[in-house]
């Protein structure tokens, strides 16, 4: 997160500094990714390129804060990840949820592997685990830092229903990582 | 991996919602979280972490598509600022299309009043004079309401107009008087009779030319057509403006070529359609 400097750094990326949407991007750019490799595994990489493709479209129309600016960026990638389904209609995958935990592929190196095991990407893959509503409120609420209100608006559920099933998939989310035997 | 959402429910004694939210709000652990939720507390963490190097691979992407649609080089912003169009301008710029809106309707309305004659006296004039609208005496009142000054001007618009209109002044036109002008001398008409005017003794100067003046009466006439009448000698147009025109009255008939107009005497003029 920016915090207090994010309305110069915007009003500089919406002026043409480079500088400044660099400074965006790279505090977006990543928790970004998080969620589409969790959303979306088969196209994160594109659908992030596609997010940002489209948040430059209309970059100097954006008014708001912090916050509205990662929900704006978020729902932009939401809904291509709904595109991007709907395209894969015809084309069915087998979901990262119903992979086996010990077949993703983490690490085969042994060195990195006590890495690996407190990386993000295992944190990802038990997360993938959950239901899609739980683990994307998870990471809504987590990654992109968006309040209970944001993400509800977001997800088009009420707060309530979103706060029931942020609290169900951590619970959920303790119970994988206990059986799994991963100490992060 | 099916979800048991019922083992949750199990355990939802022993978890408090403050920590759950706790969790979800900061990266800051809760001192009095439970021991089964310290798993998902690290993930959490895990999540949290900062980017790795992949995380940043499309940058150069993204600053390309920026440079493309939005943003120019640092270097290129510091010695060529770009510029937004000011309140300002946009402000005078709304002014000087409300200004020449103003102008335009202004224009407009008084054409319009001009072309109907209700401007005024001075007015009407000028936008007869320059923009050809109607003059001021064919939109006066007919029963003489006006000043005196006004009547004497649509007095001389009339006669300007008969004039032009009949080749001749109106009946009521002013007779001229010889006075003032030295050189001038009463032309006569065939149809003007001395009698009319006994003071008046026609007097022949010696520098006279004749020049066409308009007569003091008027007989009313056709508009000479456009087309010119054979004429066997002279030039048409010539005879038509020196006598035909200045007299339509006259019929007239084979004329000297080029001589000169009658002499001014108080017989009546040597022109055939006088005689008749």
């Amino acid at each position: 997160m920016i915090g207090e400097g994010f309305a110069a750094v915007l009003a500089a990326a919406q002026d043409g500094s480079e500088a400044a949407f660099s400074q965006l991007w790279r505090d977006t750019n990543p928790a970004l990714l998080r969620y589409l490799r969790v959303i979306a595994p088969a196209a994160a990489e594109d659908i992030a390129a596609d997010t940002w493709v489209k948040t430059l479209r209309n970059l100097s129309g954006f008014r708001g804060d912090e916050q509205a600016w990662r929900a704006w960026v978020f729902t932009i990638s939401r809904r291509l990840v709904i595109d991007e389904r709907r395209r894969k209609t015809r084309k069915p995958a087998i979901p990262l949820s119903d992979v086996p935990l010990a077949a993703l592929p983490f690490s085969a190196d042994a060195s990195d592997e006590a890495l690996e095991r407190i990386s993000t990407k295992a944190a990802m893959a038990m997360l993938a685990e959950l239901p899609p509503l739980q683990a994307e409120v998870i990471l809504l609420r987590v990654v992109a830092g968006l309040e209970t209100e944001a993400v509800a608006r977001l997800v088009g559920r009420s707060p309530g229903a979103v706060r029931v099933a942020a609290h169900r998939g951590l619970r959920r989310l303790a119970q994988i990582a206990a059986e799994a035997g991963v100490t992060l | 991996m099916p979800n048991f959402p019922w083992l949750g429910r199990q355990d939802a004694s022993a978890i408090e919602d403050a920590a759950l939210a706790a969790m979800l709000s900061g990266p800051e652990v809760p001192d009095d979280l439970a021991a089964g939720l310290q798993p998902a507390a690290d993930v959490l963490a895990a999540l949290r972490a900062r980017p790795s190097g992949d995380e940043l691979a499309g940058e150069a992407f993204a600053m390309a598509e920026f440079r493309n649609r939005v943003g120019v080089p640092d270097q290129v912003r510091r010695t060529r600022p770009r510029r937004r169009p000011s309140l300002l301008t946009s402000l005078m710029s709304a002014k000087v299309a409300v200004a020449a809106a103003a102008v335009a309707i202004t224009i407009g309305g008084v054409a319009t009043a001009a072309y109907a004659g209700a401007l005024p006296g001075s007015a009407q004039r000028l936008a007869h004079d320059v923009i050809g609208a109607p003059a001021e005496h064919s939109v006066s009142h007919p029963s003489g309401t006006g000043t005196a000054a006004d009547r004497t001007v649509i007095r001389r618009h009339a006669r300007h107009h008969h004039f032009r209109w009949h080749g001749c002044w109106t009946p009521k036109s002013h007779p001229r008087k010889p006075g003032p002008h030295p050189s001038w001398t009463p032309k006569p008409h065939p149809s003007w009779t001395p009698s009319a005017h006994p003071s008046w003794t026609p007097k022949p100067h010696a520098s006279w030319t004749p020049s066409p003046r308009p007569t003091p009466t008027c007989t009313p006439a056709p508009r000479p057509t456009r087309k010119p009448r054979p004429h066997p000698t002279g030039t048409p147009g010539k005879y038509r403006r020196h006598h035909h025109h200045r007299y339509p009255g006259h019929h007239p008939g084979p004329v000297p070529t080029g001589s000169a107009a009658p002499q001014p005497t108080s017989s009546p003029s040597p022109q055939p359609s006088a005689q008749g």
